[in-house]
């Protein structure tokens, strides 16, 4: 691999970047709403695979409840605008307490197993939640809740489609520039030698539970405000947010994309849900064709999609 | 002299197996103490015992007159007690460097900086550099782990011992699968340890441990039967009867 490749792939990512920041002002001139919708989508899928990946690829905890927040987040918001409180910073807050509190209590009792348990209890943890939600009649049961007005940030109004678009647009970039930093800095190097080698990082000094959790705490955060751009954009609140199959697409776009790598899980959301969208429009049957394609790159490319380019970090470049 | 490291009547059982029996070890300061016994005597239990990777069942272990048997491994790594393992145990998708960067940053304050890279933060180049210098190993420093040959990695994991400037180091097996060359390497390195640190080692290669050993323990069963100069044990009927057999020990 030549020296210029790793700046070739970070001038196109900044193209897509730029693309991204444009989209909406092209879906305005060629009156296509739509694109901005699904984008929307994509970035608030992209923001919650980040946070994912955080514990998946950097950390090796395959948690497979990781929706669990996401649908916390979205009710954050359900929940406050039920009751008339539509003010943004509130829900952040409480979305951020609920989300680091649920996930402290669950990642201190999960990172206390390992491998197959570990991502069994996570499951079961997010199921739980997933009942809660489902139970409570009062709001909306099996049905959700629908959320009349969106949040309010004073300056900001997240009702307005642009707007919503250019916040998630903007945690994705956020959250892209720390990891990337992250990466070559002591914690990201702590949870990756956590994942590596457990072992060996305590024999080193290192308290590794608690670097895994408060790594898992972040995670469920970040997922939590993913949880509240995505009520806003859906306008409803839903336990299918928590459902098992979520927190398994969430696994599937970073997978897809690169675990472990900084720009993976944009690109991998990116590629499924266009992927999603594209063969939908073809034919019915599109799972039949998108199963497959996924399986192709997984196991085609351990680093996913960005594996698949040559396009990951410095080890593989040093190599 | 100061001990440095002691364990007081270790108990280990595995079931009916009584993996360590009774075992009361004493390093002293500067020293490097030496346990050598067959196969499956016991040596990686007890080393796990006093690293913190295995619980003792009884009994106590002491740095420098401390009581750690109930701490965890990384709080005993802090107070300045280094290990290396038996089998590499390393890092294989970092390069060198970032290893022993690594093994440098968690005796700086917490790692919860997430800014910053790890190479730059004051001190830390220099530190790493210094160890990759003592263990042979600088003109690899930025070749991945996963590219080193055998002996490379064995001087990684004394590298990643080395930079946290430990008070004791437990050695496991250092020059397990090396060659003759590579060996000679360490055990000139180790000579230049002792006297300013306090040395375990665990080790096959007897040239090694008569040459080095300022005192030696044998292990047999889980359970020292003999411990004194490398002279003493040489002649020792019952280490020579237990162990060591018709094995010609080197002068």
């Amino acid at each position: 691999m030549n020296a210029a490749t790793p700046s070739l792939w970070r001038g196109l990512f900044l193209v897509l970047l730029a693309a991204l920041a444009l989209a909406p002002v092209y879906a305005q001139w060629a009156s296509e709403p739509f694109i901005v919708t699904f984008l929307t989508r994509a970035l608030v899928f992209s923001l919650a695979a980040l946070s994912l990946n955080l514990i998946l690829g950097f950390a090796g905890l395959v948690s497979f409840g990781h929706a669990l927040y996401l649908g916390l987040g979205a009710y954050g918001v359900g929940l406050l605008a039920h009751h008339g409180v539509d003010n943004g910073w509130i829900q952040l807050l409480v979305t951020i307490l609920a989300c680091a509190l649920v996930g402290f209590v669950t990642g201190w009792v999960s990172l206390r197993t390992s491998g197959i348990s570990f991502i069994m209890i996570t499951l079961a943890f997010a199921q739980m939640f997933y009942y809660l939600f489902v139970s409570l009649k009062a709001y909306g049961g099996d049905d959700g809740l629908s959320i009349a007005s969106r949040s309010d940030f004073g300056l900001l109004s997240l009702g307005h489609a642009a707007t919503l678009y250019y916040v998630a647009l903007a945690c994705v970039v956020g959250v892209l520039i720390w990891t990337s930093r992250m990466v070559r800095a002591p914690y990201g190097m702590v949870l990756q030698g956590c994942r590596m080698n457990e072992t060996r990082m305590r024999a080193l000094g290192y308290p590794t539970r608690r670097y895994k959790l408060s790594a898992y705490v972040l995670a469920c955060v970040l997922a939590g405000v993913a949880g509240l751009l995505y009520a806003n954009l859906t306008g409803y609140a839903s336990p299918a947010y928590l459902s098992w199959t979520v927190s398994g697409e969430l696994i599937v776009m970073v997978v897809l994309g690169g675990m472990g790598t900084v720009a993976g899980p944009l690109i991998g959301t990116l590629a499924l849900l266009g992927c999603e969208e594209w063969l939908k429009s073809l034919t019915e049957h599109w799972p039949l064709i998108l199963g497959p394609l996924i399986v192709l790159v997984v196991l085609l490319a351990r680093r996913g999609l960005l594996g698949l380019l040559g396009a990951t970090g410095e080890a593989e470049a040093r190599a | 002299m100061t001990v440095a490291l002691q364990t007081e009547g270790l108990v280990k059982r595995y079931g009916g197996l009584l993996a360590t029996d009774a075992v009361s070890l004493r390093l002293q300061q500067g020293e490097l103490h030496a346990i050598i016994g067959p196969n499956g005597a016991g040596k990686s239990t007890l080393i796990g015992q006093i690293g913190g990777d295995l619980r003792p069942d009884a009994g106590q272990v002491q740095l420098h007159g401390e009581d750690i048997t109930a701490l965890p491994t990384w709080q005993r790594a802090l107070r300045g007690l280094g290990r290396s393992y038996q089998i590499s145990s390393t890092f294989p998708e970092f390069c060198v460097q970032d290893c022993v960067a690594l093994a440098w940053q968690a005796h700086q304050g917490h790692g919860f900086g997430s800014w910053r890279a790890l190479w730059r933060r004051p001190g830390c180049e220099a530190a790493v550099l210094a160890a990759l210098d003592q263990a042979h190993l600088r003109a690899q420093a930025e070749r991945p782990v996963r590219a080193l040959a055998h002996g490379q990695r064995r001087q990684l994991e004394l590298a990643m011992v080395l930079v946290a400037q430990p008070r004791v180091l437990l050695l496991d097996e250092p020059m397990a699968g090396m060659g003759h060359a590579e060996s000679q390497q360490v055990v000139s390195l180790l000579q230049g340890l002792k006297g300013r640190y306090s040395l375990l080692l665990v080790e096959h290669d007897m040239q090694a441990v008569f040459a080095l050993a300022d005192t030696i323990s044998v292990l047999v069963n889980g359970r020292i039967i003999a411990s004194g100069r490398p002279a003493e044990i040489r002649e020792d009927p019952v280490v020579r009867s237990a162990y060591l057999g018709d094995e010609e020990l080197p002068a």
